[in-house]
């Protein structure tokens, strides 16, 4: 391919160099090839957290029975005010999908499916810390769920940013 | 087999844009050397770009790395309606971006100033070519538009749509930045 005369020769990439950035990227497309699934990085975040539900609900089983019938009334109101919060910018988003351009809505509604799919494993905690008791772990596992949630919600706010 | 595409790459070039969609269909189907070709034939182009913006040699590797992963990641989002390379530009400048928030910013500016400050055609002129030494002193936003408009010929339509401004911004941003060098060579 000709070069660019615009660039100097200092700003190209070695050879040695391309390998090297090639071989961080190649791993994402080879396990495309594995599993015929494509790498994404919504479901890479959601099976991340998946994993640690699944994870803390086989150890809650053992670990809270104890607990259970005891409310956790602080954390309630966390997750209330949490759960608030987030109900604002749920609101918000058919908004932003509107007022997006076409590359950026394509983003926010693929952003916004994840989250979809964030809610549906914290109304599953939830369910289970009714059903089984709270515990440490379970409470942790709520919260990394809010966290990745509202992470969204600012990726979402910052291509509405970017855009504008 | 990766080689061999590798090689044939060099040979043909990258030329037609059907040519682009099929390699890019069979890279959505899962063809990691269909990938392969796209990453040889622009990788150079990007690379450069983003070489523009730092002169630490790791972050220019991770710009880049993460713009070709999202690049895959989206990839059964891309629209033929633009070039591969436009729309990968696209995902490198926002990563470099995201990294450099506080030092990127594109002011608004209104089409109406276009009458007042477009007063030549700025494409035509040598002294991007003579002032590539003085660019890395420009501000972030007027070196995006001048090295998307001079280095890789793009249009202002094409930058509007890269970096999200109007056409006429990019315009005075470019005319803004080719009277900063004036000065900047001058001096």
């Amino acid at each position: 391919m000709k070069k660019n005369s615009f660039y100097n020769e200092k700003d190209f990439p070695g050879i040695k160099q391309k390998e090297d950035i090639w071989s961080t990227i190649e791993p994402y497309i080879s396990s495309q090839e594995k599993d015929s699934v494509r790498f994404h990085w919504n479901s890479f975040w959601i099976g991340n957290a998946a994993a640690v539900v699944l994870l803390f609900a086989l150890v809650g089983i053992y670990s809270t029975i104890e607990n259970f019938g005891t409310p956790s009334t602080n954390e309630e109101q966390v997750y209330e005010t949490l759960s608030t919060a987030t109900k604002k910018l749920q609101d918000l988003t058919p908004l932003l999908i509107q007022s997006a351009n076409e590359q950026n809505r394509n983003s926010i509604e693929s952003t916004a499916d994840a989250i979809a799919e964030i809610d549906r494993l914290i109304e599953e905690i939830k369910n289970d810390i009714t059903i089984n008791g709270s515990s440490p772990s379970k409470e942790h596992s709520l919260k990394r769920l809010y966290a990745t949630k509202l992470d969204f919600y600012k990726e979402i706010l910052l291509n509405q940013e970017e855009q504008s | 087999m990766v080689d061999s595409l590798h090689l044939s790459n060099k040979r043909i070039g990258l030329h037609s844009i059907t040519q682009e969609i099929k390699i890019i269909e069979r890279a959505i189907q899962g063809d990691q050397s269909a990938y392969r070709l796209l990453y040889d034939s622009y990788v150079d182009n990007l690379y450069c770009f983003l070489a523009q913006f730092s002169e630490n040699v790791v972050q220019q590797e991770e710009w880049t790395q993460r713009a070709f992963i999202k690049a895959f990641d989206k990839l059964n989002q891309f629209k033929s309606n633009s070039s591969f390379k436009t729309w990968l530009f696209t995902i490198g400048l926002n990563e470099m971006r995201t990294d450099m928030r506080q030092k990127i910013h594109f002011e608004d500016i209104h089409d109406h100033h276009l009458e007042h400050e477009i007063e030549e055609d700025v494409q035509d002129s040598k002294i991007w070519y003579t002032a590539k030494s003085a660019l890395k002193k420009l501000s972030p936003d007027k070196r995006v538009v001048c090295l998307l408009h001079i280095a890789e010929s793009y249009s202002h339509a094409e930058i509007a749509d890269i970096i999200g401004i109007t056409e006429g911004a990019s315009r005075i941003i470019l005319h803004r930045a080719k009277k900063e060098l004036k000065t900047l060579v001058s001096t």
